[in-house]
């Protein structure tokens, strides 16, 4: 069931169009990666979906529903954004709970402590917050955006500004966010390894359009099915192996660059492949599934659509 | 719209201005600054008649000191949180923006009301141990200060948030300035209007609730032109 619906969804700051024909569906549970560099849109993209700018044309819906003053609604999904939303003077605690009032949360003393714990602030509850680390504010943050306990999550640049150990760090809660508390999570980033990691499907969005959208295997398999990587000993078994499979009719595609072969199944085993090769005296050194990294996917998107990094 | 929330809106607001050492010294100081200013400029003049002249201070100046102070605290629960990206988050809360908008201006205009009493008790015990004359707040005097200052001070820090709101940052700026400047003539006026000692009858209390009252209409008016979308393409 999609909770989150973005049909041909457009959004114009005057004449200037930020979003064009954008479409979207992501389903309960799942962890959703928005990519895509600075100024793409995302931003306006949560926004919409927040109820906090009007789209120009299309939908933006959540649970069914546009996010205009239905309050109950509204505590059906939690925020952070690129800022934490956190006021440095007060405690921990005094935050979560100025939040916890704003959501109308029953038992908040209960649920706050019990948050503190889960992002591993509790020792350091009534101190104000002024003196903590760039990273257990963030941590702080996700427990605020957490405190009315949201079916989703909606995160803008969660992990922007911090250093490598507090961005583990975040990326590890929002995977235990998604496994155990089996929220579903639409995670704005333009940071790879971090959409690799944590979600399950992708959108990447260039200059205000939809340029790939899938589940992340499916991107990383091509899209056109699987995939076989060989790695042979010299050029010349290279350009002898392209013959031979294109003969064969056992694969769809045959690609070589050096001594690697990439073959694009269609649906014949890999042993069946390995083989002929075998047979035909071509020396294969290494074979393996395979798969594009995002950085591969993200990167030929933005070349084959005339994208800049 | 829930009083809940605007409590607790407010009270956070208030709270935070409570403890910022810098922020509510800077609203006492001016307190005091003006106290000895119109306590000397009253205590010096040869009237006879120092009960209207203190009178007549306390109704024109408090207004204005209510609104100065205001002015002073509530670049930190609009503008401050506007630059911080926090209201962003506030507008994705279930609040009605009036709600959040209201909780502030009460949350910002109670402290600046208990300086403006601040002021008034300060400038009694000033002219009274200058004088030596045992001078009290008459009974319009007390219900002014009480009753009609706080919902002056209400509707000023209102109007000051909502431009806050609705503004780009460069704009606040430029408005920023032309308030200071507008509030400093106004302190300049009413003191002039305190110093001739100008009627302060009850008659006068009436006209001025009616104006206060007409004000934080004009306040309530002005909230329901606010929106979210407004507010938040003013954030660069």
């Amino acid at each position: 069931m999609s909770v989150i619906e973005i049909e041909h969804l457009g959004k114009s700051f005057g004449r200037l169009a930020v979003l064009e024909d954008i479409s979207i569906e992501v389903e309960r549970g799942e962890v959703f990666g928005f990519l895509g560099p600075n100024g793409a849109g995302k931003t306006t993209t949560i926004r919409i979906l927040l109820g906090l700018l009007e789209p120009t044309s299309g939908s933006a819906l959540v649970f069914g529903k546009r996010l205009g003053k239905d309050d109950a609604l509204r505590r059906r999904i939690g925020v952070l954004l690129e800022h934490d939303a956190l006021y440095k003077r007060m405690s921990a605690y005094a935050n979560l709970d100025y939040y916890a009032r704003l959501y109308d949360v029953e038992n908040r003393h209960e649920k706050i402590e019990r948050l503190l714990h889960f992002v591993d602030l509790f020792d350091r509850k009534d101190e104000p917050i002024a003196r903590y680390s760039t990273g257990m504010r963030r941590k702080l943050a996700i427990a605020r955006a957490l405190v009315h306990e949201p079916e989703i999550l909606f995160m803008d640049e969660p992990t922007s500004g911090l250093d490598p150990e507090a961005q583990t760090m975040i990326r590890d809660l929002i995977i235990e966010l998604s496994g155990d508390k089996k929220i579903t999570v639409f995670f704005n980033s333009h940071n790879l390894y971090e959409v690799q990691r944590i979600c399950s499907k992708v959108a990447i969005l260039r200059e205000g359009r939809i340029k790939a959208c899938d589940y992340l295997q499916n991107l990383r398999d091509g899209g056109d099915g699987p995939k076989l990587e060989v790695t042979v000993s010299g050029a010349d078994d290279a350009l002898r192996a392209r013959e031979l499979l294109r003969n064969s009719g056992l694969v769809e595609a045959v690609e070589i660059e050096e001594t690697k072969v990439s073959i694009s199944l269609n649906g014949r085993g890999n042993p069946e492949i390995i083989e002929l090769l075998a047979r035909s005296g071509v020396r294969s050194e290494e074979a393996g599934r395979g798969t594009r990294s995002l950085e591969d996917i993200y990167l030929e998107t933005m070349e084959t659509t005339g994208g800049e990094q | 719209m829930s009083n809940n929330k605007i409590y607790t809106v407010a009270r956070r607001e208030f709270l935070d201005i409570i403890y910022d050492k810098n922020t509510l010294i800077a609203g006492i100081l001016f307190a005091g600054w003006f106290i000895w200013l119109h306590g000397n400029m009253l205590t010096r003049r040869e009237s006879t008649d120092i009960f209207s002249l203190f009178n007549a201070s306390l109704i024109y100046l408090t207004p204005m000191v209510g609104a100065f102070i205001g002015y002073i605290y509530s670049g930190k629960a609009f503008l401050f949180e506007k630059t911080e990206g926090i209201i962003e988050t506030l507008l994705a809360a279930p609040l009605n923006l009036r709600t959040l908008w209201l909780g502030k201006a009460i949350g910002v205009a109670f402290p600046a009301w208990i300086a403006t009493l601040v002021f008034a008790i300060g400038f009694t015990v000033l002219v009274q141990s200058a004088t030596g004359v045992a001078v009290l707040p008459s009974g319009p005097v007390i219900f002014h200060v009480l009753l009609i200052v706080p919902v002056f001070a209400v509707s000023f820090v209102g109007l000051i948030g909502f431009w806050q709101l609705v503004l780009g940052m460069r704009e606040n700026q430029v408005v920023n300035l032309i308030l200071f400047l507008g509030l400093f003539i106004g302190l300049s006026v009413s003191g002039e209007f305190a110093h001739r000692g100008l009627i302060t009858s009850w008659q006068l209390i009436g006209l001025l609730s009616c104006i206060a009252v007409v004000m934080l209409g004009l306040t309530w008016c002005l909230g329901g032109v606010l929106s979210k979308e407004r507010i938040v393409r003013s954030i660069q």
